[in-house]
């Protein structure tokens, strides 16, 4: 027979954090606002040098692409969602997570090259285009869904 | 939340896990800015776990994709292994991603919420209030320790937004419209004839 015991928790964290002082949630938050603003130069170059080493290691130009791994590209693009944290706009974290979706996909099914090329031209797009304009980007992202759909990828 | 309300980290021990150093700059900072004094910052779960033996933390923030011992594993050990001080402090995973695969594990591992990355101060401050403000039990099982998962029909606390477009509040607000008369709910409760 499963046994299930339950445990009324005393709840610390209400204890510290409603109970006297500290800062008032508008001024917190724009103080960790503008503490992670400071981060977006160094996110910035690390997108484009993640974006860089991806098309060297896994665009159509490289070498031994299809000896390579797809939860290899998988674990340099969680890279890029990581550093969008600090930059405006959420496309390129978007794009991302759809070609995450597709290399989940190929990591059972196989390599779709012609779609992983797709995902990775819309990345150097959105993470080293600063001049792309918003529908541009809209339109991209529509695009990577319908192609998604297409291949029979579900995200998550 | 009300922007004017006041929150008080300052006494808090955090504890933040990221195998990507910029990633965990990034968590740092946020909660900088909330003005926490002691977050504490490691690479690993192993660097984490030593913590945990040296005393009370009363939140943890643990990237879910991470070599070795990921976050909903490391999860499954705070709640079944860390010891009677630490083993139901509020947990919270971020994730870029979660795999397929990997769904069932994110929900079963115990922890209380998980955020998607990129993360945002509001998502994060959002989720640490909707914890403190929140009286779930812990369960403890053979398949499951953590707190309980069917919280959700309960909807969000009072006054803070759901975190989809159908989400209810349970608290009940002032009445939009006169109550009903005495007549309009007899009438709706006599059985009456169906015409024709």
């Amino acid at each position: 027979m499963t046994v299930v015991i339950r445990h009324k928790i005393r709840n610390r964290l209400r204890e510290a954090l409603l109970y006297g002082g500290g800062l008032r949630v508008d001024e917190a938050l724009t103080r960790a606002e503008d503490n992670v603003r400071e981060l977006a130069g160094d996110c910035e170059a690390a997108i484009r040098s993640a974006i860089a080493a991806i098309d060297a290691q896994f665009g159509r130009a490289a070498a031994n692409r299809d000896d390579r791994s797809p939860l290899e590209l998988y674990d340099r693009v969680l890279g890029i969602i990581d550093a969008s944290a600090a930059l405006d706009g959420d496309a390129l974290p978007k794009a991302a997570r759809s070609l995450c979706d597709l290399l989940d996909h190929c990591a059972d099914h196989g390599w779709d090259w012609p779609a992983v090329d797709v995902h990775i031209n819309a990345l150097r797009l959105l993470g080293c285009e600063p001049d792309l304009p918003p529908e541009a980007a809209t339109q991209l992202l529509e695009n990577l869904d319908a192609l998604r759909r297409h291949r029979g990828v579900a995200g998550v | 939340m009300r922007p004017t309300d006041k929150v008080n980290f300052e006494n808090l021990t955090i504890v933040l896990v990221d195998d990507n150093p910029q990633a965990l700059d990034i968590l740092a900072q946020v909660f900088a800015g909330f003005g926490v004094r002691n977050a504490i910052r490691c690479l690993s779960a192993a660097e984490a776990m030593t913590h945990f033996a040296a005393g009370p933390v009363d939140l943890l923030i643990t990237d879910a994709q991470m070599p070795e011992l990921d976050g909903y594993d490391f999860t499954r050990w705070v709640r079944r292994e860390s010891g009677e001080t630490n083993r139901f402090l509020p947990i919270v995973i971020v994730t870029a991603h979660t795999r397929r695969g990997d769904v069932l594990r994110a929900r079963d591992c115990g922890a209380n919420y998980i955020i998607a990355k990129p993360i945002t101060p509001k998502t994060v401050l959002d989720r640490i209030m909707w914890i403190s403000r929140e009286d779930r039990v812990a369960i403890e099982a053979d398949s499951y320790v953590g707190p309980d998962r069917r919280f959700r029909r309960q909807g969000p606390p009072a006054g803070m937004d759901g975190r989809r477009s159908g989400d209810l509040s349970t608290q009940v607000g002032e009445a939009i419209e006169p109550n009903m008369s005495q007549d309009a709910i007899d009438a709706l409760l006599n059985p009456r004839k169906a015409a024709g």
